[in-house]
């Protein structure tokens, strides 16, 4: 037994050794030539351009729409699964998702840029030395904004891309100086449900901030969490004036038809609408989704 | 005289050709993929062909660097991860079906997954990168043996750790934390996919660190349990009897315990919860070779490689580009030929 004791202290000496000195292998890369562009990435990396990028995989279908927008739509060689718009990606070689990337695939397209989310970044850490990689985190519509001239600077394409948030800018103004000037009690609440009854969008979230911008107030604004479950007694309580359901979650109808909610606002004035989930991310088609939601919220201010 | 050596004989038999078996899996596997030669994804000249592989691997010829890249950066650390955690995981497996003398026991059984799935969680919610290290698999490696700990202690009783407690306790603490995770995923946003994804198991982030900080641990783990195998044939018979030979129960049991959770806990940590695993491939072997644990050990190592193996190559392979979480087929290919042997052997004697 004192033999097999021995052995075994001597196998965890041997393990602790080899996990500490494994932590402390740093991947060591060669100096090269001044980079043409450098900056900082959605989870705070120095990404170096060296030279315009000819091949371009888009993990992100923000990513892949604003490529799009400003002419870069035939260098994407590669896109994900969730890239569908505009309708030319479905020519474009997939490379699996964020949550399970195929490696392989992305590596074999040979691209000079790889653009994806920040979450997808332990999934692709295993290529982060072969492929040049620039993860996104847009959180706010400003963000987008900067989103699009960062890769319009990358692809050299910068007046397109300062073109683009120009219009952008301009029908967002268009919208914003006639709702910022509204107070509490001119604001619809609204209420936005996503994939089912009760799942809502809190605080920091892109569509909460859409919501406002286009003068509503959403009735989960003060939630802590990002996408909290309300419950059904809460909504009716609230009684808000509009809902608005993504285009994935239920139908209008079904909601018009749930027990109990006959008698909010909302359902009485047969204001439920269904809304393209692309226009309420980070991409460029943002402002047709603010314009959508301004609309509804306020069909008497546009027209 | 003549019994010994004739199963001596049978054993090497049984361990040559599981050896031959894993070694063919690791070429078949290295021919599959979205470049080829076995994957359908890019046109046929500009696939990877057979022989470009074998030159690849000696390092001879001229072909191109992405195809290199592909081979020995991304499928191989990846088959051989497959490997080291599968073995792991059958071999974790038959250990804790020996101590527990329960044909229920699993790696998991006493919440080593979700002890590791809510340090994962809570890793991908805070953010990836708080040491400079992968945090989560730091934090899933640390949260499996946390719950073991607690487990153990809430089990330990008169100096004494009756497996009865270990179970309950492990069940109860695996239900705390299981909780904790469903938690996180309610407050978590974009991430919960990536948790979800995470729980489901799966082998896409392999890479040749991971193999490098999963191989030594995993290596030595299963060696000692192997060391331990007459123990487990004694204790198999109760552990009252094996104190009567001499054995050191509570002892042995700690030893088995600590072992089999390291291995289970860095495989978890790596690669997220692979069912099935750790749990049929050792009833399988004990089928085809019996249950004297110095033949199933080694055997439900290798088996317990060759079809983590084949099994992750399906994965990848079966909706190309796109890839299915290796934990859905372990258990959906598993188990129709789990119980075609079960059928089988109707009059099986388990233990």
């Amino acid at each position: 037994m004192d033999g097999k004791k021995a052995v075994i202290w001597l196998v965890i000496a041997v393990l602790v050794l080899t996990a500490f000195g494994s932590g402390y292998l740093i991947a060591y890369k060669e100096t090269k030539t001044q980079a043409e562009i450098t900056l900082i990435d959605g989870v705070g990396r120095v990404v170096e351009i060296y030279e315009t990028p000819k091949r371009v995989v888009s993990m992100a279908s923000s990513a892949t729409e604003i490529l799009y927008a400003i002419g870069c739509g035939e260098n994407i060689v590669g896109v994900d699964k969730y890239s569908d718009y505009p309708s030319d990606v479905k020519n474009k070689t997939v490379v699996g998702s964020s949550y399970s990337p195929n490696l392989e695939a992305i590596v074999g397209l040979e691209p000079d840029l790889l653009i994806a989310w920040w979450y997808a970044r332990d999934n692709l850490l295993p290529i982060e030395d072969k492929v040049t990689v620039m993860y996104i985190n847009p959180q706010s519509v400003e963000d987008v904004l900067q989103l699009i001239r960062q890769i319009g600077l990358i692809m050299n394409k910068v007046e397109e891309a300062e073109e683009l948030v120009e219009e952008m800018q301009s029908r967002i103004e268009n919208i914003t100086k006639i709702t910022e000037d509204l107070n509490k009690s001119q604001r619809p609440l609204v209420y936005y449900e996503l994939s089912k009854k009760g799942r809502t969008v809190g605080q920091g979230t892109f569509t909460n901030e859409l919501i406002y911008m286009a003068g509503g107030i959403n009735i989960a604004a003060d939630e802590p969490f990002r996408y909290p479950d309300l419950t059904d007694e809460y909504i009716i309580a609230r009684n808000p004036d509009v809902i608005v359901v993504v285009s994935y979650g239920a139908s209008v109808e079904e909601i018009k038809s749930r027990n109990g909610w006959q008698n909010i606002n909302a359902i009485k004035n047969d204001r439920v609408y269904s809304i393209d989930r692309h226009l309420v991310t980070s991409s460029p088609r943002l402002v047709d989704g603010l314009e959508l939601l301004a609309k509804w919220f306020h069909p008497e201010l546009f027209d | 005289m003549f019994d010994h050596r004739k199963r001596l004989i049978k054993w090497i038999t049984i361990i040559f050709s599981l050896l031959v078996l894993l070694i063919f899996s690791i070429f078949m596997s290295l021919m599959i993929g979205v470049m080829g030669p076995i994957g359908k994804g890019v046109p046929d000249k500009e696939k990877i062909g057979m022989e470009e592989i074998f030159q690849i691997l000696i390092g001879k010829g001229s072909y191109p660097s992405t195809h290199k890249s592909i081979i020995l950066d991304i499928r191989l650390p990846r088959i051989l991860l497959a490997g080291i955690i599968g073995a792991a995981l059958a071999t974790a497996g038959c250990a804790m079906q020996g101590i527990f003398r329960n044909p229920m026991a699993s790696p998991y059984i006493l919440g080593i997954s979700s002890g590791a799935a809510f340090g994962a969680a809570l890793a991908i919610v805070i953010g990836l990168n708080i040491f400079g290290l992968n945090s989560v698999q730091i934090l899933a490696f640390s949260f499996a043996l946390l719950d073991i700990f607690i487990v153990y202690n809430i089990a330990k009783y008169k100096g004494a750790v009756p497996t009865e407690n270990l179970l309950l306790a492990g069940i109860a603490v695996g239900y705390f934390f299981s909780a904790l995770v469903s938690f996180i995923k309610y407050i978590a946003g974009e991430e919960l996919r990536t948790i979800v994804f995470w729980l489901m198991g799966g082998l896409w982030n392999a890479s040749w660190e991971k193999v490098y900080m999963t191989f030594p641990l995993a290596v030595l783990g299963i060696f000692i349990l192997f060391l331990f195998s007459r123990e487990l044939n004694i204790m198999l018979t109760g552990e009252i009897s094996a104190m009567s030979v001499g054995i050191n129960v509570e002892q042995t049991k700690k030893i088995i315990l600590i072992f089999s959770t390291l291995i289970t806990a860095i495989s978890v940590s790596v690669a997220g919860i692979i069912g099935f695993v750790g749990l049929i491939i050792p009833h399988i072997m004990r089928l085809l070779v019996g249950s004297d644990h110095r033949i199933l050990i080694p055997s439900s190592c290798l088996m317990g490689a060759t079809f983590l193996i084949l099994t992750d190559a399906l994965a990848r392979s079966i909706i190309q580009p796109s890839e299915i979480p290796v934990g859905i087929i372990t258990s959906l290919f598993g188990v129709p030929f789990f119980i075609y042997l079960l059928r089988r052997k109707k009059t099986v004697r388990w233990w």
